[in-house]
């Protein structure tokens, strides 16, 4: 039975169940709602960003969900290294995808509640920061330093215990 | 500030801060006689912070006795010594809010607000269910319980017996309340000294650094750009922070956040509750994992250590002891060896180094343990003449095999970790030996030395015989920078 959602900008795209249930919000809907031919209005997503949503759901549709009631299951997928990124799932995040598709990508997943993608583009965004200076990542995230020299003197005091010695 | 234009005599500056440091101190000395019931610990900064949580009424009477001559004669005054930046903000704050007595009875007589209090105790306790279930009902007596429990003054934390098991996220800390508690509990925070209270209560938000470019990032709510937080500290070690707090004053605070440093401990000190904890969403004590069969008794839930660390999960992370992996211990000996006189006109001293190198390694193997459950962490013990320059290239290698080297897995039990070690070509027909060291603070940072509590050879008969730990020198961390800096 296919599932069809509409995008905020009115695109629909239809696709098969067990694609949809990769997204908690829409599994608990198609388990409360039944079998229903209308489309499911997703007003939060743009057309172009619940496609790539939905490529990311196609390519993991067949993982085993991190169900909460299934311990060895959610231990099955702890014990996949967490800190790397799958190569599909790192190119999924690459191609074509500046930051604010990025940032629209960590929303959609947010919203419709993926949490292997929303952890996904948490990662890429903390990757992005990686070895940047401040001044880096204001740039990168349009951001306006509002601190005074001292401020930001003390703050640099005060992390003096996390910069590894 | 007219001062500067018109032309001062040394005498009369001299004259100037002689009245003026008597005037400070005169204030200085008002404040605790002014304080009546208040206690004659110390300086009235203490006695400030301690009565502003015992009750919120007296500091806000003294705060009117103090601020009139800070108001009064300001402009002359070099601000740096007496009123830090932050209480002028406060003053600032204190005169444009005039200030009005806070009314501790409505709290008490609006049923919304008591039944929200009980919500916000449940949800303190870890009980959603019952939580909700409170703050439904107040939402239904009072749509805008909300806003008026935040206007209330911050209450003593003493009306529930059980409070320091507990995390208190926004509850405890200073909050955004107008008005007279506000200068309350901003005051104290000022006090403090803390930057991270200063700007919470700002509430700052981000300011765009070029208006015209939108930024999708200032759409994500505060709990993702924590995730984010949370994930460079994650994939790129505690040093990570050092760039981000400086970036604005939001996400300064949002660095600080308990529920960051919250994540960050469970990752790493308990990885699979943690990874259990984040599929079911919600935070609480493990009653309902105890009963699944098939799982091991979990260990604690890291929330009962935190009085420990002041009730700051920052502070956990500071200090309880944990391995670190981006690096080499490295314990260097000398030794004097006497060397044979040939022509006896002199005697030969050798000076004899050696290096024994520990390396931790993050947990990249599969897990064939499956019947415990106990993620198996590597560690590599290497004694060798080589120096640490060379060392360290060899030990980055993978799969590098020497002499001397002995492989194994390691454990840590609060500060001590256990090493069991074989050696890798399995000379000596499977002699194991043990190591237990305890990680302790070195000059250059807390977990970067390790000192020897036990060392001793296990031989199959189970029979040990000791070496013995006068001979062993500590290991001081060195970091290699080619090496992987995750804390997963």
């Amino acid at each position: 039975m296919p599932v069809i959602l509409q995008a905020s900008d009115g695109q629909q795209f239809t696709i098969s169940k067990p694609v949809a249930e990769r997204s908690m919000l829409l599994k608990n809907m198609l388990d409360d709602v039944g079998e229903n031919e209308q489309a499911i209005p997703l007003p939060n997503v743009s057309g172009p960003i619940l496609a790539a949503v939905i490529e990311y759901c196609e390519h993991h549709k067949d993982e085993a969900m991190p169900a909460a009631d299934e311990d060895d299951k959610v231990f099955e997928a702890s014990k996949k290294k967490p800190d790397d990124i799958d190569q599909w799932d790192a190119d999924f995040m690459k191609q074509g995808k500046g930051n604010e598709e990025l940032f629209e990508i960590i929303l959609a997943a947010n919203y419709l509640d993926i949490k292997p993608l929303l952890d996904l583009g948490c990662k890429t965004v903390a990757n992005m920061i990686k070895g940047k200076t401040p001044e880096q990542i204001r740039e990168m995230f349009n951001i306006e330093n509002d601190f005074t020299p001292d401020e930001e003197e003390q703050i640099r005091r005060e992390n003096e215990w996390a910069a590894d010695a | 500030m007219d001062i500067e234009h018109i032309p001062v005599g040394e005498a009369e500056l001299s004259s100037f801060r002689q009245t003026w440091k008597a005037e400070v101190s005169a204030q200085h000395k008002a404040v605790p006689t002014g304080d009546t019931g208040g206690s004659k610990s110390g300086t009235p900064a203490s006695s400030a912070t301690s009565s502003a949580l015992a009750s919120p009424r007296k500091p806000l009477a003294r705060k009117q006795d103090v601020a009139p001559p800070l108001v009064a004669g300001p402009s002359a005054v070099p601000p740096a010594k007496v009123v830090k930046p932050a209480s002028t903000v406060n003053d600032a704050n204190a005169l444009m809010a005039p200030s009005k007595p806070p009314d501790t009875h409505t709290r008490d007589e609006n049923p919304a607000i008591s039944a929200y209090s009980a919500g916000t105790r449940y949800e303190r306790m870890g009980n959603l269910a019952e939580a909700l279930k409170f703050y439904r009902e107040a939402h239904r007596l009072d749509p805008d319980v909300e806003k008026k429990f935040r206007e209330l003054p911050p209450r003593p934390l003493a009306d529930d017996p059980s409070a320091n098991l507990f995390t208190y996220y926004d509850l405890a800390a200073p909050t955004i309340i107008p008005g007279a508690a506000h200068t309350a509990t901003s005051n104290s925070a000022g006090d403090d000294d803390s930057l991270v209270a200063q700007f919470r209560a700002l509430n700052v938000g981000f300011s765009p650094l070029r208006p015209a470019r939108k930024s999708k990032f200032f759409l994500l709510p505060n709990e993702l750009i924590s995730q984010i937080i949370v994930w460079a500290i994650l994939l790129q070690g505690q040093s990570a922070i050092c760039p981000m707090s400086l970036v604005s004053k939001k996400m300064f605070v949002l660095c600080a956040e308990q529920c960051v440093w919250r994540a960050v401990c469970e990752r790493v000190h308990r990885p699979q509750q943690a990874d259990q904890d984040s599929h079911r969403r919600q935070y609480s004590f493990q009653d309902d994992s105890i009963d699944s069969p098939a799982t091991p008794p979990p260990l604690p839930p890291l929330s009962l250590e935190l009085p420990l660390y002041n009730n700051s999960w920052a502070e956990m992370w500071r200090l309880r002891p944990r391995i670190r992996r981006d690096g080499v211990f490295i314990s260097r000996i000398n030794y004097v060896r006497q060397g044979q006189a040939i022509e006896s006109y002199y005697a030969p001293v050798h000076l004899v180094s050696y290096f024994r190198y520990v390396r931790f390694f993050t947990d990249d193997e599969p897990n064939n343990n499956s019947i415990t459950n106990i993620p198996v962490h590597r560690v590599a013990f290497w004694t060798t003449t080589l120096e640490p320059a060379a060392a360290v290239k060899l030990l980055g290698a993978k799969d590098f095999r020497q002499k001397g080297l002995m492989l194994g897995t390691y454990e840590l039990d609060g500060r001590r970790v256990n090493l069991d070690l074989t050696a890798h070509d399995h000379r000596g027909g499977g002699v194991r030996f043990c190591a237990e060291l305890d990680v302790v603070q070195s000059r250059k940072g807390r977990m970067n030395k390790l000192v020897w509590a036990g060392y001793w050879q296990q031989k199959a008969n189970g029979q040990r015989s000791d070496i013995p730990l006068a001979t062993l020198r500590p290991f001081m961390f060195s970091k290699v920078n080619s090496f992987p800096r995750t804390l997963l």
